[in-house]
């Protein structure tokens, strides 16, 4: 029974590397450690080598900022401990970074003039092979561009993270995509901002269900995600409640 | 012509002029008796000596020693690099051909500088064959040994015209009479002693270099030479136990233009793979004008790189870094590429500083509660608080209205005490109905002017 599950947990691998337009071997996956996302996204979790876009709702949006270094955090590795982060302005600001687990000492800042530059650092960085992951702040990214930046990210298994700003038309190539928006925090003593909390949109995700909402929790302390305790998700299903309770 | 001493003498002369027997150092009142429809302009000597040295700079496509001589010739040491063009006959048509676009020159080439100089300027010129020297130099009058005129003048006197008379004399007699510097010139000029010539540049002590039989004008046939080459010097420095820090690549075209192409890499490299993509971007727009005819690679700058085992893990990701940093470097410039660190200021805009994209060492940063982005200069807002002293309950940026539903602050930051003018500056952190978290301040206090209205801004935003 158990070399059953686990021959039917290979080829599931397979089909799904596959589906996602690779070779034979799947890439590398990071779970996010929410059980609610990682059910959601195919093999259970984000795949390490492709194109993930995040964009957020607001012209100038700190939400998705601090996704993304949270998600950067979470794709370093030991090994592979830099992330290089390509400016297309001068507003990201360090400081603001550790809160979610992105040790600025770890990034490497490139500072591009225009868009096409701007991806021509993405797609070094991808290829260099050394990185955790490569975050481009980039609206400028048509299907040839989205594509190049996807093989690349396979080709080295280094995560893409396509910041965006809101409204742009999403990278077509992408893996996943994501909204980011904020949502209003837990009341806490005093009546002060309390923890982060993300209102995070799949909008669209290869070889799975799209869209999802969830309302994301980031926790400061202990450099986690978590889902916000009671969801105001309307298409919850029977299978979600049943997942919630186990995760 | 030259003004010098009171009178005006002729500084150079054309060929034709020559012929009509006219010299340098002559006076002009001579010169015009002699020529009377002599045109004549002032000598700029500056403007000859740029000239004259952007020659040498073009002459370093025949050798990499290449020295100005006075103020009207060049030294070339072409040792090993007459089989690159040809021969030594063919160098000499080459150089000569390339040079008479621009001015009338003469050319010779001989076993010693001496015998090259005194041939080029009295003899025919051409090539000495070796050990020729003496034999070659004999007809040609002594003022060719390069010697002040007085000794000239003394020798012509005592019936010493030529050089072949001073060949047969012995040195110790000459020496007495007419001073140590005549028989030192005739021995340089025979070859008998070695005579050293300083380079106007010093040449690299690694360089490969290629002459092209035919120009060539397409960019495959040169990135293909440039890739032997590369492999050429690499070897070269493997030799040598060094590595490049500084690699530069110069094309010399046939219309006498040179274009040098630099590359830098933040650590010693010989990886042949790693040079040619850092130099394959910065040929990309490279010109080859009517044909290129020679390209020379050198290591401009390099650091002992000893032979290393390349199969650790760590070692490659470090190498790794330093390839992909150097690539960046070398396409955005280097302020570019960056590391952040925190620096101990209290003012926000100074908080964050540059360091080296390679520098690694770690600064813990302050457990601050910091937005992920930074308006620089901060957005000026317009904010309604409910009392004076505390934080807004809503506020109007481009337009919009935010409400405010939470706020925690203030944080008082005051400039650094030698900022004396700078208002107090209040922050708070807000965060709005729809979860949007700001950071915002209110510049000087109600109960201390300058400011008569305290003003707000929005400096950042929170992740």
């Amino acid at each position: 029974m158990l070399r059953r599950a686990a021959g039917l947990a290979a080829l599931r691998a397979r089909i799904r590397a596959i589906e996602l337009g690779g070779g034979d071997e799947p890439g590398a996956l990071v779970p996010f450690g929410v059980a609610a996302i990682d059910e959601e996204l195919p093999g259970g979790g984000l795949v390490r080598g492709a194109l993930h876009e995040i964009a957020g709702e607001t012209v100038i949006s700190g939400a998705a900022t601090g996704f993304v270094a949270a998600l950067a955090a979470h794709l370093a590795t030991p090994a592979r401990p830099l992330v290089l982060w390509c400016l297309s302005g001068n507003d990201l600001y360090a400081p603001g970074l550790p809160a979610f687990g992105l040790d600025p000492a770890r990034l490497l800042v490139v500072r591009a003039r225009r868009p096409a530059e701007a991806l021509w650092v993405a797609e070094e960085g991808l290829r260099a092979g050394c990185l955790a992951a490569v975050v481009c702040e980039s609206d400028a990214v048509d299907l040839v561009a989205s594509r190049r930046l996807q093989l690349a990210a396979r080709a080295r298994d280094t995560a893409c993270l396509l910041l965006a700003s809101a409204g742009t038309r999403g990278a077509a190539a992408a893996t996943t995509r994501w909204r980011v928006a904020t949502a209003p925090t837990q009341p806490s003593v005093g009546n002060t901002p309390g923890n982060t909390r993300w209102r995070l949109t799949l909008t669209h995700c290869r070889g799975g269900p799209a869209p999802r909402q969830w309302r994301l929790d980031w926790n400061h302390e202990t450099g986690g995600f978590s889902l916000a305790a009671p969801l105001a998700d309307r298409r919850r299903t029977a299978r979600d409640d049943g997942l919630r309770r186990a995760g | 012509m030259e003004a010098a001493a009171g009178t005006e003498r002729l500084a150079a002369t054309t060929r034709e002029a020559e012929q009509a027997g006219l010299r340098p150092g002559m006076t002009l009142a001579d010169a015009r008796a002699l020529l009377p429809g002599l045109a004549t302009a002032p000598a700029a000597p500056m403007t000859a000596m740029r000239a004259l040295e952007a020659l040498a700079d073009w002459a370093l496509r025949f050798s990499p020693w290449v020295a100005v001589c006075g103020n009207d010739g060049l030294w070339l040491d072409i040792s090993g690099c007459a089989h690159l063009f040809g021969g030594e006959e063919a160098l000499l048509d080459k150089l000569l051909a390339g040079t008479r676009r621009h001015y009338d020159a003469r050319a010779s080439l001989a076993d010693s500088p001496g015998a090259a100089w005194a041939m080029a300027r009295f003899g025919k010129g051409g090539v000495i064959p070796q050990g020729a020297a003496e034999a070659a130099l004999s007809p040609l009058p002594v003022a060719a040994l390069r010697l002040d005129e007085s000794t000239a003048a003394g020798l012509s006197r005592v019936g010493l015209g030529h050089i072949g008379d001073l060949c047969l004399l012995p040195r110790a007699p000459l020496a007495a009479r007419f001073g140590e510097a005549l028989p030192r010139r005739l021995d340089q000029a025979l070859g008998c002693i070695h005579e050293p010539i300083s380079p106007r540049r010093p040449p690299a002590t690694h360089e490969t270099r290629r002459a092209f039989a035919e120009p060539v004008a397409d960019s495959a046939s040169l990135a293909a030479t440039l890739d032997a080459l590369l492999m050429e010097l690499c070897a070269d420095l493997a030799r040598a136990g060094r590595g490049v820090r500084r690699l530069t690549a110069t094309v010399f075209r046939i219309d006498g233009t040179a274009t040098t192409v630099r590359v830098g890499t933040s650590r010693a490299s010989r990886d042949e793979a790693v040079l040619a993509r850092l130099l394959a971007e910065k040929l990309d727009g490279l010109d080859a004008g009517p044909g290129i005819e020679v390209v020379t690679l050198a290591a401009a700058a390099s650091d002992p790189l000893p032979a290393r085992q390349g199969d650790l893990a760590g070692a490659r990701e470090t190498d790794g870094l330093a390839t992909l940093v150097d690539r960046l470097t070398n396409r955005l410039g280097p302020d570019a590429v960056m590391r952040l660190a925190p620096r101990a200021s209290h003012h926000p805009d100074r908080a964050v500083a540059r360091r080296a994209a390679l520098d690694a060492t770690h600064t813990a940063w302050p457990p601050q509660q910091r937005p992920v982005r930074l308006f620089e200069p901060a957005l000026a807002i317009e904010a309604v608080a409910a009392v004076p002293d505390g934080p807004p309950m809503l506020f109007r940026w481009h337009g919009q209205v935010f409400r405010v539903a939470r706020a925690s602050g203030p944080e008082r930051i005051a400039d650094e005490w030698w900022h004396e003018d700078a208002p107090l500056r209040d922050y708070y952190r807000v965060e709005d109905i729809a979860g949007a978290r700001f950071w915002l301040y209110r510049e000087g206090l109600y109960d201390h002017p300058p400011a008569p209205v305290p003003r707000w801004y929005l400096h950042g935003v929170f992740g």
